[in-house]
């Protein structure tokens, strides 16, 4: 569903993306890990084209996203991205924030795409905070919200950039309660985190990245409890305590 | 010295009134042409392709640097001399084109100081360049700039007061013709000042509205 294949990316002199290779199976949730400045983000940003590469392609469902063939407008339908600061439209309201895309790009009709809006808020427990604006809204509400908007398109892949990076600690779970269900439900998804607990519980595979490149990838079980890259060992030790 | 006479003002109320309808045609057909000279010209500010950033900011800083005196003589004294340029359309094309630079950085600014994941989240749901301005951007940096917008236009209808050098007959013109006929300077600059005033400060308040009921808590 999700292929990139040497991949490789630099800001000025930094290079962030190493010739990265991943692949992502349909209904796959890979969660990525690694210290700040590892080139996780990068590397999501990139398979929705968020960011350009310098040399190697990304292929999502078949499509390759860094060619200038590919009509990334359309492409893009097929990516949800979660950002980690939600980046709800601040001016329009959450059901707004979820229809105007299916609207807009979609060309569906007003009230079919708020119909949808709403079964989606709901599903994600918000179905009293459908006329709320983003300000009104708690941190973890938000990111619903964002979630919904992003459901909304009908994706085949979901890319969650550390959505639960700028919450308060007790609004973490219903974020990643939800996230739960889009994994049960089949999702294909790629999600950058620190929450180790959710990678274990809900992780298909777990890839460590550090200095842009991923040093080491396998099941959460084999991952946590018997590393085998010296600097995934050292990371673990720290985040684990 | 001899005594204030304020009926005078009064006697040719109807005269200045036809000068304030003039002056809010031509300031608001201004602000119409104004406004849309400015958004293109700050899109195209923002743009990435040098072969359209930098046409509009030459258009910007010349425009900015010729006094509107010189620019309204210019268009219709200069452009007139080679094609038929009634006053009022030169009129408007100089307040439009002029206040179009102002409007230009202004809309420049608001759209900049929207954050640039905004953008970003409204391009990863499949939105379009274009599609993301109209209905994420530029909504958001224009309740952003209604403040210095209102101050332009407030601008504009005082400056408007120009056109008068070149026979249009706005309500600056109809004062001098007033005072030619009544020599009565002190009443009939008094009451053309509180003319101008009534409106722009109707302007303001009605911007002051429009900024309490589009508030973005954010």
């Amino acid at each position: 569903m999700i292929k990139l294949e040497r991949v490789s990316k630099s800001f000025g002199h930094l290079q962030v993306l190493k010739s990265v290779n991943l692949e992502v199976k349909s209904g796959e949730v890979v969660v990525v890990l690694g210290p700040s400045g590892a080139g996780k983000s990068t590397m999501l940003r990139v398979v929705n084209g968020l960011e350009t590469v310098d040399s190697g392609q990304v292929w999502v469902d078949g499509v390759p996203v860094h060619d200038k063939r590919t009509n990334i407008n359309l492409l893009r339908q097929k990516i949800g991205f979660v950002f980690q600061h939600f980046e709800l439209y601040p001016h329009l309201t959450a059901l707004q924030n979820v229809a105007l895309a299916p609207i807009v790009v979609k060309r569906m009709k007003k009230e079919d795409a708020e119909a949808k809006g709403v079964q989606l808020l709901s599903a994600l427990g918000l179905s009293d905070k459908v006329g709320s604006f983003p300000a009104q809204l708690s941190g973890g509400q938000r990111q619903r919200v964002a979630i919904a908007r992003a459901l909304a398109m009908d994706p085949k892949v979901m890319l969650f950039d550390e959505p639960t990076s700028a919450l308060d600690p007790e609004m973490i779970k219903e974020v990643l309660d939800a996230m739960k269900l889009l994994a049960k439900g089949g999702m294909t998804m790629i999600i950058v985190s620190h929450e180790m607990g959710f990678a274990r519980e809900v992780a298909d595979r777990v890839v460590f990245m550090d200095k842009g490149m991923i040093l080491e990838e396998g099941t959460p079980e084999a991952f946590f409890s018997s590393p085998t890259h010296p600097r995934a060992v050292e990371f673990l030790e720290k985040v684990l305590r | 010295m001899s005594e204030l006479d304020w009926g005078v003002a009064i006697d040719y109320l109807d005269v200045l009134l036809y000068g304030v309808l003039l002056t809010l045609r031509l300031s608001a057909i201004s602000t119409v042409v104004g406004l849309a000279i400015g958004i293109a010209v700050g899109l195209c500010r923002i743009s990435k392709n040098p072969l359209i950033a930098i046409p509009a900011a030459v258009y910007v800083e010349v425009v900015r640097g010729i006094p509107l005196l010189v620019l309204l003589f210019y268009i219709y004294f200069g452009i007139g001399y080679f094609v038929n340029m009634p006053p009022f359309i030169a009129a408007v094309s100089g307040l439009g084109i002029f206040s179009g630079a102002f409007v230009a950085e202004i809309v420049r600014s608001g759209i900049e100081s929207i954050s640039r994941g905004q953008m970003e989240a409204a391009r990863s749901t499949g939105m379009t360049y274009l599609q993301a301005m109209r209905y994420v951007i530029l909504p958001q940096a224009f309740r952003r700039i209604l403040p210095p917008l209102a101050g332009q236009f407030i601008s504009l209808i005082k400056d408007s007061s120009l056109v008068s050098v070149i026979s249009v007959v706005d309500l600056t013109l109809q004062a001098r013709n007033v005072i030619i006929a009544t020599f009565r300077s002190f009443e009939i600059w008094t009451v053309t000042a509180l003319l101008y005033f009534s409106l722009t400060f109707t302007l303001s308040r009605a911007v002051r509205y429009l900024e309490r009921r589009f508030k973005v808590v954010d």
